[in-house]
């Protein structure tokens, strides 16, 4: 399986991420995203996890699209095989 | 004591509220998650009853329900007996009436819920009617338990709807309320009085109720 990534996703007041990544997930492997904070880290992961949509570009997994800026496709989070830890614990208190 | 309106009041009451619940909470999901072009004025339109006049509302609800309308020519073909001025005619009203008094806790509770915690049920795979129904919902219970208890009262002692759109027929449409309007009419003040004292008690009971569960909810949090 390869994750192929290439958006945008603009913020208020004219902050930009920008994301251009291919990622072959055939293997283990282990890939580190590093930054400074505040450089959008996060907001990559987020974005390839289907919790938050790029303003464009796109994103595929394995050639099938997860986003896509131009015709508008998106596929929401729980239908993307994607595992996504948080950074704080994030436990419901219903469920535990 | 007009006992059969008391019971006319509580059964209307029960139906109504039991009725606005998944109405109501199909409504709530986009109000209180929803990112769409008209949602301000999905969120006027269900606020309407609080503040437009009863009397405006029930004409609209009469209007809308009477044998002229496609509903109301609808239920007169399949039940034979006209909509407007029956039990389920009331309970219909009742419904559209009460969307605020059930919606605006229910919102503001699921308002409330950690955004996290709705994440973490999607990239578990939940979709989004699972996230809202097994996740949301269950956090923000309160919110749904003091729409309904709200929902409840206020079909209790809604007046004006009911006399537009029920008429005043004994066992069929005269509630508690209408029935207290009846007695104060007939210079009846004893039997007024104790209905009057009837519903203030029931009222205050409920608010005195949803203040504490409000309060509840702050201490928890």
């Amino acid at each position: 399986m390869a994750l192929k990534s290439d958006f945008r996703r603009a913020f208020p007041g004219g902050f930009q991420v920008e994301a251009a990544f291919e990622v072959d997930l055939d293997c283990f492997s282990i890939t580190v995203l590093f930054g400074a904070s505040g450089c959008g880290k996060t907001t990559i992961l987020r974005c390839v996890a289907g919790l938050e949509k790029p303003d464009s570009g796109c994103i595929s997994a394995d050639g099938a699209p997860w986003f896509h800026g131009s015709t508008g496709v998106f596929i929401p989070a729980h239908r993307r095989q994607v595992g996504y830890v948080f950074q704080e614990a994030a436990l419901s208190p219903i469920w535990t | 004591m007009d006992w059969e309106a008391v019971r006319l009041s509580l059964k209307l009451a029960s139906a109504s509220t039991l009725l606005l619940l998944p109405i109501g909470l199909a409504l709530a999901y986009p109000l209180a998650f929803g990112r769409f072009r008209g949602k301000a004025l999905l969120e006027a339109f269900t606020s309407l009853p609080l503040i437009l006049p009863p009397t405006v509302l029930g004409f609209y609800l009469i209007v809308a329900l009477g044998p002229r309308s496609p509903l109301g020519h609808a239920w007169e073909s399949v039940m034979g007996s006209p909509l407007v001025f029956s039990f389920s005619g009331l309970l219909l009203a009742q419904v559209f009436t009460n969307l605020p008094f059930f919606l605006q806790p229910v919102v503001a509770s699921l308002g409330s819920v950690d955004r996290r915690l709705l994440e973490v049920a999607s990239t578990l795979n939940a979709g989004r009617t699972g996230t809202y129904l097994r996740v949301a919902l269950p956090l923000a219970w309160r919110g749904l338990l003091s729409g309904m208890i709200l929902t409840f009262a206020h079909a209790i002692g809604e007046f004006g709807v009911v006399l537009m759109v029920g008429g005043n027929l004994p066992g069929r449409t005269r509630t508690a309320s209408i029935a207290l309007y009846d007695q104060v009419q007939s210079f009846d003040m004893a039997a007024a009085n104790r209905t009057a004292l009837l519903l203030l008690a029931f009222a205050f009971t409920v608010l005195a109720c949803t203040a504490w569960l409000r309060g509840k909810e702050r201490v928890w949090r």
